[in-house]
């Protein structure tokens, strides 16, 4: 989500194509997208005969106009990244436009509206994807206007979302490693819709697992603090008999048996919160999958971002 | 850090109870002791049965010696209580408690049950109110944006539990959000 360079998850939600209209043609950028071809424009037109509805006379129009002449090609398949980089290099935004991704179209944005905890967000961007990182990276590209509205939207998609995350993460944390087994439809299908943001990627589970342990720890601390006091008593009990009264002089015997005992109890609890800590080894085979798919995106990505540095 | 992840996340209740055993409790002591000089501060004289103040370290220390009695706060009663209990679930807000509510009661709950009058009582209550408040810090989250959330009276224990959830949305929140001065640049 940050904007650091070197961030694997500004990466990934970088790692979309947006379709973009370009209004010239850009001669010697071809390699950015990984084509052999020395300008932009011809590979448009390649793009053009495959993806649109009418190949045959779009290509010969195209291939009729010479570099200089201004025409518009159709480009499917450009990542937010290099949309940015030609229109922040040409030092003018007038030679490429584009259209809403689908993740963010009227129908998403309805259905948000409706009721944000029934999209799968995940499923909107696919494997690896990140939802709220695409999002983000679009408000750079779009003017005033539709990139507050696009703010408002990624904000209020999260706020609404928000409680129902941590709910479950609560419920999750809660239930433990050995817990997950039986819930709702909904429940679940909001889970599967979770979005890399909401996840953890660490631990390849709920991003609010690791906060909501907090919650359980403090149930815990509340129920169980009371054994490991009493074992404290009963030494400090033996200490006194062994000691009269400890305190104007601390005798390190007494010390030490007390010192000892407390280790022995905050031992016990640290036992007792390592068996419910690792509630990620629960599922791992879920997310395998996609976390391999996400992988090989991800090297895609960087390696044209090294390429990127290497032009720039 | 080589803390585990769970633990980087916020103070865990232990440490909260530790920074708690600071606050001074008053106690009956049964022994005499002179004034006494600690880190924290000098404390005593102990004469018996003339009541004195003591932070909670040293007076769970005497008590599980059995070398004092604990005068529980005044606010460790059923009747208070039960009446913030009511406020609690009546009102929006949160009903005002002492800071570290949860912490105090909790230790003087363990280890000085025989002192408080009606320990079982003030149990159920203080976990009552505990629901009551989680319940409105959960809808509270609700609330948040990506500069402020803010929830009067929430007492230590509650601002370490929902730290974690807050600190990371309102990472993303600001993240999402157009107008902040990464964009403006």
């Amino acid at each position: 989500m940050e904007e650091d360079y070197y961030s694997v998850e500004a990466i990934l939600a970088e790692n979309q194509k947006i379709q973009c209209t370009f209004k010239v043609d850009i001669p010697d950028l071809g390699h950015l997208d990984g084509g052999n071809e020395r300008d932009v424009g011809p590979l448009f037109q390649q793009c053009v005969c495959t993806l649109t509805a009418a190949p045959d006379k779009s290509a010969k129009q195209n291939t009729a106009t010479s570099l200089d002449v201004l025409h518009p090609h159709i480009f499917v398949g450009i990542c937010p990244t290099l949309v940015d980089f030609v229109l922040n290099y040409p030092s003018s935004r007038d030679c490429v436009d584009f259209t809403i991704p689908p993740p963010f179209t009227a129908r998403v944005r309805n259905a948000l509206n409706a009721e944000a905890k029934s999209v799968q967000l995940s499923g909107l961007v696919g494997a690896g994807g990140l939802w709220y990182g695409f999002g983000k990276s679009l408000i750079k590209l779009l003017d005033d206007a539709p990139a507050n509205e696009m703010s408002d939207i990624l904000t209020k998609t999260f706020k609404n979302r928000l409680v129902e995350v941590i709910d479950q993460a609560q419920h999750f944390a809660a239930l433990g490693p050995a817990g997950g087994g039986q819930s709702g439809d909904v429940s679940q299908s909001f889970r599967e819709g979770l979005d890399g943001t909401e996840r953890e990627r660490e631990d390849h589970y709920l991003c609010f697992i690791i906060p909501s342990k907090v919650t359980s720890r403090v149930t815990q601390y509340l129920h169980l603090l009371k054994k490991a006091r009493n074992e404290q008593s009963n030494a400090s009990s033996m200490a006194v008999r062994a000691n009269r009264w400890i305190f104007p002089a601390v005798s390190t015997a007494s010390e030490s048996k007390t010192t000892s005992s407390k280790a022995k109890a905050a031992s016990k609890t640290r036992r007792n919160v390592g068996l419910r800590e690792d509630p990620g080894a629960s599922m791992p085979d879920m997310n395998d999958p996609s976390e391999s798919a996400s992988e090989d995106s991800a090297e895609g990505a960087m390696t044209r971002r090294v390429s990127r540095a290497v032009q720039v | 850090m080589a803390l585990p992840p769970s633990l980087r996340t916020s103070v865990t209740p232990p440490e909260l109870e530790l920074i708690a055993s600071e606050q001074l409790v008053e106690i009956i002591p049964l022994v005499a002791m002179e004034r006494t000089s600690f880190i924290s501060g000098a404390y005593g004289p102990l004469r018996p049965p003339t009541k004195c103040k003591l932070p909670i370290w040293m007076a769970t220390n005497l008590k599980l010696k059995k070398k004092c009695h604990i005068v529980p706060p005044e606010w460790l009663s059923v009747e208070f209580l039960q009446e913030r209990l009511s406020q609690e679930t009546s009102k929006e807000e949160f009903s005002q408690l002492p800071f570290r509510f949860t912490e105090v009661a909790k230790v003087l709950l363990d280890i000085a049950s025989d002192d408080i009058q009606n320990p079982d009582k003030i149990r159920y209550l203080l976990k009552d109110i505990r629901e009551a408040r989680q319940a409105k810090s959960r809808q509270g989250l609700q609330m948040i944006d990506h500069n402020e959330l803010s929830l009067a009276n929430l007492c230590s224990m509650e601002i370490n539990e929902i730290r974690p959830f807050f600190v990371r949305a309102m990472g993303v929140l600001t993240q999402v959000n157009r107008d902040t001065a990464t964009d403006r640049i």
